[in-house]
């Protein structure tokens, strides 16, 4: 089920209206999150639902089973155990056929003739959002950070929870347990600022990334008849894209979410308006970098080691952060280009402390220091999302070598309509910067609010793409 | 703020928003030609639409009643099944072909005009295109040629794509302020009495420039397709459904045709109406019988129309009907 679609028009009321109508009783109101989210992900496909329930039921074991246990070598099987299984259900559901490929390619690049047969796996749904999620929990039992949890009820709500269950914030079981576990009701200012949050991540998907979406796949289809001008034109296009397509997605969610009276963690801090690549990613995509930041790149030894080894790590953590993307080798590019963006710049810049984002308020008018930073940032990321956008490495080279060769040509294809999108969503995130979301706007007076709200709505009536088209991250 | 003043602050807001929505549309509907091209084009409002022929044959289907033979399905009826033929045997035929009609359109369609019409024959065409589509651009074009009615809305609801519900709203707008467009034909179109539409250019020899594909029928217009033929059969009309003919190049290109077409004939066993696929009862030329790729020209529907009276002889169809025609209580 889309968040954009008509049915989930019907769905998410009548969840709402369940759920609060039950009160406070938080064991009820669990099982109808959990029988709403089985509905939600079962109407994709509901043989992957087993997956779902077999991943949960297994941690939920392993959990209290840690908790129990003191002896360091059992709790060491243990969390073998989790790892072992929920790395090798996402492995067979998502990398079979790349691993068996990768080696088939390698064998015949040696000059042997190998026939490996591939199997025809479809990918679940949100594999990889709901195992990194009940994989943080735990490494967190195992580590001594939080108790396992003993109410199955809350356990399978907070793994299924619909809102985050396909497309992320990956949440942590410290922040996200208590939720499930104390009593809720209803907060209805609550639900206002998750309205307000989800109508502004609408206006992100169906406006900006769904009217974008044609634009850049006929730039990146027709890439060998174009100059230089369109492509990187295109590049910028697919960041925006991607930009609005995923974070409209978290939008969405975390104001859903706040409708049950949960809150769900930032996922994206106006990343575009990052000022070098380290800011970059503490803005884009949060829940995943901090995973692989505590679970990765920490107990790999982080910088905490020598110059070398901690380049290691860094390159090591940004290559399976792409990885975990798909099933690609260009993603491993991609992470790779970022691992290589961010040596570069934690060389130059060893001990920087980043302000920006932490800057209450930021100046409206940006210094040049920062305009460059801003667009050198955006530059980068652009050239490395033309690896994650193309249908192959191949592909993307080709694009960037016919940009490179064929700088400007008089060309009739361009098209600046696309701008009529990118230049309000920039206007506004680049006032609101300092704030939550667009929508963000409490300290406004009441008829400036409601004229808002209503150019928003109209502006997703009038020029939303309705087709439907799933969000780009469901497929990781 | 309590939940109700919540619920109430929220229904306010979506009835503020559904409000300036259809005034935003009445606004589009009465501005400029121009304005309305550049509205269609980037919003999801679609006015100014052009009327064609669709217009005229809704327009002669009003005067029309208890008709021997009704042809009903997309361009392919409008341009492939003459009526002329049919007055030669003095019977009433129409056409109600419309442009990229779905078995959903043709669906709400019968439901509306079967009893003004009493057809005691129908032929169903079925084209396989139109059983991959979602009906959109077939509702808008019945909308904006006809304007919008029950039928109309039903196939707006079914679709349930913002474009096609609001074509309701600027189609009756339009025609409240007197901004419909003109009805214009092309050049070498000619409309003919009973809905047909008559032209003689030459596809010539074309490449098709589309790539091989599978037919991938949608199984909500197979559906549809199925409660047609109940429906039809719930009024006692006789039923044929057919396949017109597409040029060998077009053809090619459906790689599985011989799965569809097997589909389709178990349909129409299964409802015990005939199911003819016209490309196999005649030769025609690629360049020279048909207007484009699937659509016949005048000199094709010349060499196809002696074949199909002939096909609904061999099925008994045309006596059935001319006996009808003749009963008593007609």
């Amino acid at each position: 089920m889309l968040f954009n679609s008509f049915t989930f028009a019907i769905f998410l009321p009548l969840v709402l209206a369940v759920h609060w109508g039950l009160s406070s009783r938080v064991r009820l109101q669990n099982v109808v999150l959990i029988v709403a989210s089985c509905v939600f992900y079962g109407w994709w496909d509901v043989r992957f639902l087993f997956l779902l329930l077999l991943s949960s039921a297994l941690d939920f074991t392993v959990g209290l089973l840690l908790d129990r246990e003191q002896r360091q070598q059992r709790r060491k099987l243990l969390i073998t155990v989790s790892l072992v299984s929920q790395l090798g259900l996402l492995a067979t559901f998502k990398y079979f056929n790349f691993f068996i490929d990768s080696f088939s390619e390698l064998v015949q690049t040696l000059g042997f003739q190998v026939n490996v047969p591939t199997l025809r796996i479809i990918l679940p749904v949100g594999i990889s959002f709901y195992t990194f999620q009940t994989l943080s929990y735990t490494i967190d039992v195992y580590r001594r950070q939080i108790s396992a949890v003993r109410d199955p009820f809350a356990f399978f709500a907070f793994v299924s929870f619909f809102p985050q269950l396909v497309a992320g914030p990956i949440e942590r079981a410290s922040r996200m347990l208590p939720q499930f576990s104390a009593a809720r009701s209803f907060v209805p200012l609550t639900a206002v600022e998750g309205l307000r949050q989800a109508l502004w991540g609408m206006a992100k998907k169906v406006v900006v990334a769904d009217n974008l979406a044609p634009h850049v796949n006929s730039i990146f289809q027709n890439y060998q008849s174009l100059d230089g001008v369109t492509l990187a034109w295109g590049g910028v296009l697919f960041s925006f894209q991607l930009y609005c397509d995923f974070s409209g997605y978290s939008d969405i969610a975390v104001g859903i979410a706040k409708l049950f009276g949960i809150n769900l963690a930032r996922n994206f801090r106006y990343p575009f308006f990052a000022t070098n690549i380290a800011d970059f990613w503490r803005r884009w995509h949060i829940s995943l970098s901090t995973w692989f930041r505590d679970y990765l790149y920490i107990p790999l030894g982080g910088r905490q080691t020598s110059r070398l080894t901690s380049a290691r790590n860094v390159m090591a953590t940004f290559c399976v952060s792409g990885l975990w993307h798909g099933a690609d080798w260009k993603f491993v590019v991609w992470g790779f280009l970022h691992g290589a963006y961010y040596l570069a710049w934690s060389w130059v810049r060893p001990n920087r402390v980043e302000p920006v984002a932490q800057q209450p308020r930021p100046r409206f008018v940006p210094t040049p220091t920062e305009l460059i930073g801003i667009a050198t940032t955006f530059a980068l990321v652009t050239l490395a999302f033309v690896f994650f956008r193309a249908e192959s490495i191949g592909h993307a080279y080709g694009y960037l070598l016919r940009g490179v060769t064929h700088p400007i040509e008089p060309i009739d294809a361009r098209s600046g309509v696309a701008l009529a999108y990118v230049f309000p969503l920039v206007a506004v995130e680049w006032t609101q910067r300092h704030r939550d979301h667009g929508l963000d706007i409490n300290h406004l007076l009441v008829p400036a609010r409601w004229a808002l709200y209503l150019a928003t709505a109209l502006a997703i009536v009038e020029f939303g793409n309705f087709g439907e088209v799933q969000f780009i991250y469901f497929q990781f | 703020m309590n939940i109700r003043a919540l619920v109430v602050r929220l229904l306010l807001f979506v009835t503020l928003v559904a409000a300036l929505h259809v005034t935003l549309i009445a606004l589009a509907a009465s501005a400029s030609p121009g304005l309305k091209a550049a509205i269609r084009k980037y919003s999801n409002v679609p006015v100014g639409i052009s009327r064609d022929h669709i217009a005229l044959r809704f327009e002669e289907l009003q005067k029309a009643r208890d008709i021997d033979v009704l042809f009903i399905g997309s361009s392919h009826s409008l341009r492939t099944f003459d009526p002329r033929y049919f007055e030669k045997h003095q019977l009433r035929a129409f056409n109600l072909g419309t442009a990229n009609q779905t078995p959903m359109n043709t669906y709400y369609l019968l439901e509306r005009y079967l009893s003004q019409l009493k057809p005691r024959l129908v032929v169903l065409e079925a084209y396989w295109e139109t059983l991959e589509i979602d009906g959109i651009e077939g509702t808008i074009a019945i909308t904006a040629n006809r304007g919008p009615g029950w039928d109309t809305v039903k196939m707006a609801l079914t679709t349930r794509h913002p474009k096609v519900l609001n074509a309701q709203w600027s189609s009756l707008f339009e025609r409240l302020f007197g901004k419909a467009t003109a009805i214009r034909l092309r050049p070498d179109e000619t409309y003919a009495s009973g809905g047909y539409v008559e032209t003689w250019e030459p596809n010539g020899a074309r490449e098709t420039g589309r790539r091989k594909h599978d037919v991938v029928p949608d199984e909500q217009q197979m559906k549809y397709l199925s409660r047609t033929l109940t429906l039809l059969r719930a009024h006692d009309a006789k039923v044929i459904m057919v396949w017109a003919p597409v040029t060998a190049a077009w053809r090619d290109l459906a790689v599985n045709l011989k799965d569809v077409q097997g589909r389709l004939s178990d349909l129409s066993k299964s409802h015990d109406v005939a199911f003819v696929d016209l490309n196999d009862a005649v030769t025609l030329d690629d360049g020279l019988d048909f207007r484009d790729f699937d659509h016949l020209n005048q000199r094709g529907v010349d060499k196809v129309m002696p074949v199909f009276m002939r096909v609904l002889r061999d099925h008994q169809l045309l006596d059935e009907v001319n006996q009808r025609s003749a009963a008593p209580d007609r």
